[in-house]
Parts: C-alpha cells; structure tokens; sequence
C-alpha cells in the first residue's frame, strides 16, 4: 500500500515535468522523433528483407530506424540524435548510418563520452601489461548521431543502426 | 543497506531455480522479454536555446529459442580418442557416470533422453536394455534412495520440465556383465532432444568403462552446507574405497619427496573476483600417516598432478590442497579427504560445482599412469544477498552505517523556472545480479507542482522500465557494478521562494524488495521568479530615479525602459500602465537598446520576453497626451508582471508635466468679390488649441481702410468670443464696400483673434475684388495645350451672373487669336438660360470697327471652310441674366491654326 502511494506520486509529478517541457517547445522550434524497429531477414536470393520486428528471437538482426523531423515552424540546427543500446542487445559494427553532413560516434560508458569508431580501450593482458586495444561491438552503449546542418520546417532525417539479440 | 539473506534452505529448489535463471540472464536472453527503445535527441533554435526531444518508445518481445547441451563430450572420433570419462571395472561391478544437461534455450523445455551404445566397440557386450538413466537430484554422483529413473530398459524418457539455462545431473549407470573379461571394454553415451524444437540434439558423450583384474577407486564428494552465505564454512569430504582386485599404488610428489595415493582439490573460485576461496582450518585424510600438501598462490595446475609444485605448508591464496597418503591403498580399503573453505564477503550468489581427484598407479604396467578417478561434483549454492545502494555521484555508499540513508547532496540555491539535475550513483552490493529500481520516495519534501524525471546517465534518455513492474530501474546491474542516474527536478516558474526541498530517491532491489537504500538530493533555497523594471540606463541594470518628462498637450512622449530578469529562470513579463483617464500608452521593444524609438521598432508590444536568467531588454513606453490636458505634472508608472509567478512585478513611478500651453487658431483665408457699393459675408471659425482658456479680441485690418463687422451664429454683433480650452466658436464677418470704390479694386483685410490674457493671435486674410458687375466669364479651350499647326481650335465662353442684380445687354466679344483662321458656321450660341431670348453671332473684319461682315469659305485666302479675313467674333444677347442665371452650355467658335 505504501508502495503504491509513493509509485502515484512519482506519476503525477512526471507529467507536470513533461508539460513544462511541451510548453517551453511549444511556441518554436520542434523536432518530432520516431522510432522503428524491423527483424533483418536474408531470404533465398541473399537479400534482405525487413520486418516488423514486435518480436523476435535470440540472434536475430535487428535494424533500428531513427527519423527525426522538424514540425515547428522555424528552422532548427545542433542536433544530437541519442539513443541507449536496449538491454539483452549487442551494437553490431559497422551498422551506424554516416550522415551526410554530420558525424555518427559511440559511447562504451553509459553516454557520457561519445568517439568515433574505432574506439581504444587501454586493458591489462594476462601477462599484467597494460595495452591498448579496440573496442569490441558489445562494448557500446550509445549510439549518436551529430548532425552539422539546419533543418528547415518539414526536413527530416533518418538514420539507423543494427543490434543482435543475445 | 542492512543485508539481507533473501533465501533460506527450505526453499532450496526455488532457490536453484532463480539463480540459475538469474545467472542466464547475462548471457541468452529470456523468452518474452520485452526489448524497448527510445531515442532521443538535443537541438537549438537558429537563436541558441536548447530544447530536447524523445521518440516513441519501441518493443520488441523475444521469442523462445531451444537448445540442449549434455557435458561431458568426447573427442567425436569413433571410438573417441578421449571419451568422455573413463573408468576402470571388475565384472558384476554397477558403475555411475554423472552427466550435466543444461537447457541452452531461452525458455521453459523438456528434454528426451536415451543411451547409446558404439556397437564396433561393445567387447564386453553391454546391452541397451541393461542401462538406466537417472536423474541426480543432489548432483553427487550417486544414485540416492528416491532418485527417479528417467529412461530404462533403453527406452527414451522425459526429464520434465526445466526453466531456461537450468543445470541438471543425470546418471548413466549399468553393471558389468558378470562374465565380462579383462580387457574386454564398451563405450556408452547419452542422447538429449529438446522437446519445443526436436531439431535441437545433444548426442555422443561416449563414456569408457574397461574391465580389469587391478584397483579401482571409488570417489564421492559431499559438500555441506548445501546453501552457504558470507562467512560460512563449507566442508568438502571426499571418501572411497578400493573396489577392485589389487592395491592402488602411490604416485610421487618429487619436490617433496613424497610417495602415496594422492586425494586433492583445485580450490572452488569466487566467480567474481577469479580468487580461490580460502582454506579454513586444518585439512585432515585417512589412512592415518599421510600429509596434507598444498598449491601455493602462482603455481600452475596444468599437465600431472604429480609434476605440480606442492608444499607442505599452506599460504594465502592456495590454489588447490590434497592428502597423500603413506603408501597404497589395498583392495578393499577406505580413504577420505576433509577440508573447508570460508565463503568470501560479496562473493557471487548461484550454484558453486566442485569436483575432486584421486590420483594413484595401476598394476597395468600398458596403461599411462597415473590413473586419475574425478569425483562427481557436488554443488554447494552461494546464497543470494541482495544489498543496494544509492548515493551522491561517484558514492553509493555514503551515509551512516547501517543504514546508509542518510546522505545528502545539495545545491545552495536553485531558481524558479529551471531545472535542476543530481547524479546519483546506485551500486549492486549483493551477490547476485539485481534489477534495482528507483523509486520517488514519500519522504520527499517536494511541493507537488515540480517535476521529477529519472533519465540514464546520457542526461537525456529516460530511465527504462526494463522490469516492466510499473517502477523505472537501471536495468539488471551485475554484483558490484554502478550505474549513475540522473535526477532532474523541474521547478515550477511560480515556485515561491524557501527551501530546504528535498528530492528523496529510494533505490529498492528486485530480488528483495525490502531490500532499500536512501539519497537525498537537496534544493536548500529556492530563488523565485522576479522583475525590475526602471529607467533606461545604457549598460547593465535599471535607474530608479523617478524620470519627469515635460511636454505639450497633443503630444507623445517616450520613456525608455529597462526590464530585468533577476532571477535564474527563463521569464517572460506583461507590461502594463497607470496614466490620467484619457491618457494611452503604448510599448515597444527598442532592439537596438538606446533607450529611444528608431524606424523598425514601431511594433507594439504588450510583454517583452523571454527574457532569460539575469539578462536585460529594453522597451519604450510611448505616452499619449491628449489635446487640452490640463497643465501640471501627472504620475505616469510602468509595470513589468512575471509570467512565471504573476504575484512578481516591479513598477516604475515616473512623471509627465504638461505645459501651460497657450494657441489660437483662426481659419479659413477666403475670397470674394463685389460691385462697388455691394455687401460680402465670409464664415470663419475660431478655435482655442491651447489648454489654458481666454477671450479672444477680434479685430481687422483693411487694405482699403475699409470697415468690417463681427457676427456670432445667431448674427449678433461681437468683437471677441471667449473659448475654453479645446473649443471652437463659428463666426462671420461682414464688408460693406463704399459706392466711390472703383471697379478693379482689391481690398484685403487681415482678420485677427487675440487672447487677452495670454495674447496668443492668430488670423486669416479675406481678399475681395471690386467689378463693375457680377457677370463672370470662363473661358476654354478644346483641345488644351500646345498644338501642331492644323489643328482646329475650340474656344467656348461660359457665363454666369454672380451678382444680386439682373444684368442686361450683354455682349460677349473675343477676337481671333493670330495665326488662327476663323471657320465658317462655327460661331454657336450654346444653350442658355430661360430669360436669354436669343444670342447672335456677328463678325468684324476691321478689329471691331463694324460688325456687318458675313464670313465665306476661303475668304481672305484661307482653305474651303475656312475666313481668314475674320478679325473679331461677338455674341450678342437679347434679353437678360437673372441672379445666378448661368449658360448650360456657353458660346463658342472654332479656329484652325494656319498651317500654310
């Protein structure tokens, strides 16, 4: 029971947080994302085939499509598409949309540093040397896009990546 | 954080069941998870500011996948170069094989075993039917009362239902035909089918049984307790006996320079820190003699066990420990083994397997040596600890023991309107991976108007549901590991001032829900919303100073004005006003910030923002004074309101002095004319535009000197009129011209209103022109202007009697200009009023001498139709011109410019 108070309380607050946020955005610039997610099939031909991916199973492909577009009414620049590798996934590399103007970068600590592949990680060998190697896949936890082009009223983007299912 | 055991022994099968499960979890994902994703994204406007923005969140469920994995396996060839296991036996003897089947799927399966026999390699003749499948409840290798039989007489049976990435021990067992000879061998394995997908086999694991006429070991391993937490001891006993038909010969240890059967362990190893467990207390074995030796910390365990580097004297971190005994071991005899180890503090909860190893020498003088007899594994089950912690980034475990909910992070001072973010850091201090949740917790001191949102480290993605239990978490965190959240509380733009407010965040573990850990993230003070408003200061800040700007009425004047933000939010304001009834006031932005209104910034306004934290835009306050405002100063004061918190204004009291204003206005100059001796009446209209009310002296000057008289509307005579301020009066004035004027004067009179007190004057001139009559004439050309020779002239003459009287013998005369030739039959009397009886066209020849002349085509030289001998034309009227009588159309000829 106290549980629950404290879980309706949380509720309550969020959505007073969510309509400041609508009202500050409301009145100019507004970028609407939209997400999708599609299995990677290969058929006899050798060709892929997507689709809808409501479910799917343990080492399944799975291409997710980000497409952000500008519904305000004024043009809109500096755009940092974010998104977290979903739990029970792996990054499959390379995968990661190159925009065409702008840059896609990884994050192997959670978001809170972002580079370009291929990422150096410094790991202590067997032999209890220190070494630098490359990131693997698995390792990434964000995938960003940078975007260095204004996006006028109705302009859009979409980009992509694909992670398998552990 | 007090820990907590959130298992105890009764519930043991349950307990395998979760942590199995559990320790899965990292590696093939479970079936109907639900896999969600949500992006999101950061950009600007073309201005700068920032704003965020999130995706739909997408889901998708995971489907079961099957799998089957039977260990141990042989080496695939047939007979396998290394089977799966190996032992040695006499005739009539029943031997055990222990197996682990694991449920490689992602889901609930159940599993078909059956035994396999390698028929080209069966020389002691086992049959199928002769073996037993059991299932090895306790996993110690032996077939113990009450233990079922999965599959008998060769048949294929059912294990029943297994969770996925759950473990269990089977047994294949079966006894040596009676009559089996020494040498004579078989090779026995096991299938698995998955019963969700049959396409899913786990086959082979031939197993290799020998008969001989030598020793053969016995070894089972217990382990006890069968669930262990921190700090408990667990013994581990090995015992067997020689079963076979000669002694067990001993290896030998040659650094120690010992010889005997050697029993030993490689120590179990903590899975989360990769360290033996260490040993507790003094290993003991039978038959009494032998010597305990161990394995010290950096030795390796690879190749004999004979080679390895033992001592005798133990160390921290031994990686394995053994008993050899003085000498063999002879047929029939029993030996044991007995040591313990202490579980570690945080050590990784789930299933802990250990086997252990006796190692001796056959009488087989053929077969390698030594001869190795590995135990069946006995589990012991690391229980599960949950313990949570939440802190201040990069510290989840402040706070006062033993609760460790005490901990603070505050920020001094905070601002209505914002946002503000606290890192907190949760770690998974229990032993096993949890799911921690982290909950708003009641003993928050929020008001209910902020916001609280959980967003993953990224500061901008939400934190997930991933437990989909209705509770945000940080998905499954693996013992020991952190994850830092962020905690964004919104503050309300009408948020009052005070504090302390704090943001109380629990952290709870999914495993054990009672399993909590508090942190509180402080706002001490709480800024709220503000406004400045004052006068226009070129820099930073306001002035003020009350500012009078002195003006007339039927003006505008400009205050610049400074309004600013001071507080730390992002605000907008409405500007409104206080001035005299009749009074307006009307804002605008001064973009340029010069305190004054330029071309381009004539665009009203009614609030100026946003305006972000402690910044500053200009306005101007354009003030209407209307016309006959009295004079005197008036307050006129400026209010900037806080959208934000509309409780906050600031107003600025400022002053318009009116000037005493003095003005006359005398209108409309006219024109007129008259005949001498004739009367004229022209209107004007007199007007106080001042703000101070006087009587106006009226009065004239004439050209002529003349006499003029002032009427009022109702046609008295007066000679000043007295008007407040703002009023106007219409009055007349009246000539009389003498009878000795002369037809061709003009007279011009200047007509004056003068204020008696404030002596302000203004006037306006009458111009009368004195005629011999009142006919007037107005004379037109068609075509108008110049013209190519050739071109045919109209000239039309219009008529009007302006005068009082009726005017008669009237003649109209009008020579033909040079070098025009009159056209013959053109002269026209027009149309003319009722009282005209008749107009006549006469010509002169002789520039009006005589007028008897009758013009000819081509007379005088002109072309056909045309008299160039014609000098004059005159119209001759007959009867008169009433009062206002006019011609509709007037007399008119027609000329042609000579072209020759």
């Amino acid at each position: 029971m106290v549980e629950k108070r404290f879980f309706a309380l949380f509720v309550f607050v969020l959505v007073i947080g969510l309509t400041v946020s609508a009202a500050l955005a409301a009145d100019s610039a507004k970028l609407t994302g939209n997400l999708e997610a599609f299995r990677v099939v290969v058929n006899d031909e050798g060709v892929e085939d997507f689709v809808p991916a409501d479910n799917a199973r343990p080492n399944d492909v799975i291409e997710y499509r980000l497409t952000y577009t500008n519904t305000g009414r004024e043009p809109v620049q500096n755009i940092f598409i974010m998104d977290p590798i979903p739990p029970g996934m792996s990054f499959v590399h390379p995968s990661a949309t190159e925009p065409a103007d702008g840059r896609v970068e990884f994050s192997i600590d959670g978001g809170k540093t972002y580079q370009a592949w291929p990422i150096l990680v410094k790991q202590t060998n067997d032999e209890g040397v220190e070494e630098v190697v490359e990131a693997t896949p698995d390792m990434v936890t964000h995938v960003r896009w940078v975007l260095t082009d204004t996006f006028q009223p109705e302009e859009a983007v979409t980009v992509s990546y694909r992670t398998v299912i552990k | 954080m007090n820990r907590k055991a959130f298992l105890t022994i009764p519930v043991l099968l349950a307990l395998i069941v979760v942590l199995t499960a559990t320790s899965v979890l990292a590696q093939v994902t479970p079936a109907g998870t639900q896999i969600r994703n949500r992006s999101s994204a950061t950009y600007e406007d073309m201005t700068g500011n920032g704003y965020s923005a999130t995706s739909n969140e997408v889901i998708t469920i995971v489907l079961p996948v099957y799998g089957v994995s039977i260990l141990p396996d042989d080496s695939g060839e047939t007979p396998p170069v290394t089977p799966a296991m190996s032992q040695n036996a006499l005739p009539g003897m029943t031997l055990y094989y222990r197996y682990d089947l694991t449920n490689t799927g992602n889901d609930d399966d159940d599993f078909s075993l059956v035994p396999i026999i390698d028929a080209a390699n069966n020389t002691m003749g086992l049959a199928l039917a002769d073996i037993t499948i059991y299932r090895d409840l306790n996993s110690n290798g032996i077939v113990d009362l009450g233990e079922p039989a999965i599959s008998a007489g060769g048949a294929p049976g059912n294990t029943g239902i297994l969770t996925s990435g759950q473990t269990i021990s089977i047994i294949v067992s079966y006894t040596v035909p009676v009559g089996a000879a020494t040498g004579q061998l078989t090779y026995v394995g096991v299938t698995g089918t998955s019963v969700g997908d049959a396409g899913q086999v786990d086959t082979r694991n031939y197993h290799r049984t020998d008969v001989v006429n030598d020793a053969v070991l016995t070894a089972n391993l217990a382990a006890a307790p069968a669930v262990a937490f921190d700090g408990d001891q667990i013994t581990y006993t090995l015992s067997g006996t020689n079963i076979g038909s000669n002694d067990a010969n001993g290896v030998t240890l040659g650094g120690l320079g010992l010889t005997g059967v050697l029993f030993f362990d490689v120590i179990p190893v903590d899975p989360g820190t990769g360290n033996p467990m260490p040993i507790s207390g003094v290993p003991f074995g039978s038959p009494a003699g032998g010597t305990v030796v161990y394995l010290n910390a950096g030795n390796s365990t690879a190749g004999n066990p004979e080679t390895w580097n033992w001592s005798t004297t133990s160390g921290p971190g031994d990686i394995a420990v053994g008993y050899i005994t003085n000498g063999p071991i002879v047929s029939g005899q029993s030996f044991n083994f007995v040591y313990q180890v202490t579980v570690p503090a945080g050590m990784t909860a789930g299933p802990l397997p250990n086997t252990e190893a006796v190692a001796y020498v056959d009488n087989n003088v053929v077969t390698p040596d030594p001869t190795l007899v590995v135990s069946n594994n006995a589990i012991v089950t690391i229980g599960g600890q949950a313990t949570v912690l939440i802190g201040p980034s990069g510290n989840p475990g402040a706070g006062t023991p033993p609760d460790y909910d005490d901990d603070v992070q505050s920020i001094a001072t905070a601002y209505a309107g914002t946002t503000v973010d606290f890192v907190n850091t949760v770690r998974n201090d229990g032993n096993a991976p949890d799911q921690i949740n982290v909950i708003f917790d009641g003993a928050s001191t929020l008001p209910a108007t902020w916001g609280v949102v959980f967003l993953q480290s990224d500061g901008v993605t939400p934190l997930p549901d991933t437990g989909t239990d209705g509770m945000p978490d940080v998905g499954p965190l693996a013992p020991g590991a952190t994850e830092d959240i962020v905690v964004r509380l919104v503050i309300p733009g009408d948020q009052a001032a005070g504090g302390p407010f704090d943001a109380v965040i629990r952290a709870q573990s999914t495993i054990d829900p009672t399993e909590v850990n508090l942190t509180t993230n402080q706002v001490t003070s709480v800024v709220a919303a503000g406004a400045d408003i004052g006068n226009f200061l070129a820099g930073p800040g306001t002035d003020d100073t009350p500012v009078n700007l002195t003006t007339d009425p039927a003006t505008t004047v400009d205050f610049g004005l400074d309004v600013i933000n001071p507080s730390g939010g992002t605000d907008t304001y409405t500007l409104t006003y206080s001035v005299p009834a009749g009074w307006g006031v009307t804002f605008y932005e001064d973009t340029n910030a010069n305190g004054v209104l330029d071309p381009g910034e004539t665009t009203s306004i009614v609030a100026v923002g946003p305006i972000a934290a402690f910044s500053e835009l200009n306005i101007i306050a354009r003030v209407d004074v209307p016309a006959g405002t009295a004079p005197g100063a008036n307050p006129v004061s400026f209010t900037a309101t806080s959208v934000n918190n509309n409780a906050i204004s600031d107003t600025i009291a400022n002053t318009v002095t009116v000037n005493s204003f003095a003005a006359v206005e005398f209108v409309p100059d006219q024109n007129g004319s008259t005949t001498p001796g004739g009367t004229v009446r022209y209107a004007h209209t007199v007007t106080n535009t001042g703000n101070v009310g006087d009587t106006f002296t009226l009065s004239y000057v004439s050209s002529q000197g003349w006499t003029y008289v002032f009427y009022d509307a109702l046609n008295n005579v007066i000679t000043d009129v007295t008007l407040a301020p703002g009023a106007s009066v219409a009055i007349s004035v009246q000539l009389i011209v003498p009878g000795t004027a002369t037809v061709g004067m003009v007279e011009t009179a200047t007509l004056s209103a003068t204020g008696n007190v404030t002596l302000v004057s203004d006037s306006a001139i009458d111009i009368t022109a004195i005629v011999a009559g009142n006919l007037q004439l107005t004379k037109a050309v068609s075509p108008p202007g110049n013209q190519v020779p050739g071109t045919e002239l109209t000239y039309t003459t219009d008529y009007q009697n302006l005068g009082t009287d009726s005017l008669t013998t009237i003649v109209i005369v009008d020579p033909i200009p040079a070098f025009t030739q009159y056209r013959v039959g053109s002269a026209d009397a027009g149309t003319f009023p009722a009282a005209v009886t008749g107009i006549t066209p006469q010509f002169s020849t002789d520039g009006g001498a005589t007028w008897a002349y009758s013009p000819v085509s081509g007379g005088g030289g002109a072309p056909a139709n045309f008299d160039a001998s014609v000098t004059n034309v005159r119209f001759v009227f007959a009867g008169h011109l009433e009062p206002g009588d006019a011609s509709a159309v007037g007399v008119s000829f027609v000329v042609r410019i000579v072209a020759e």
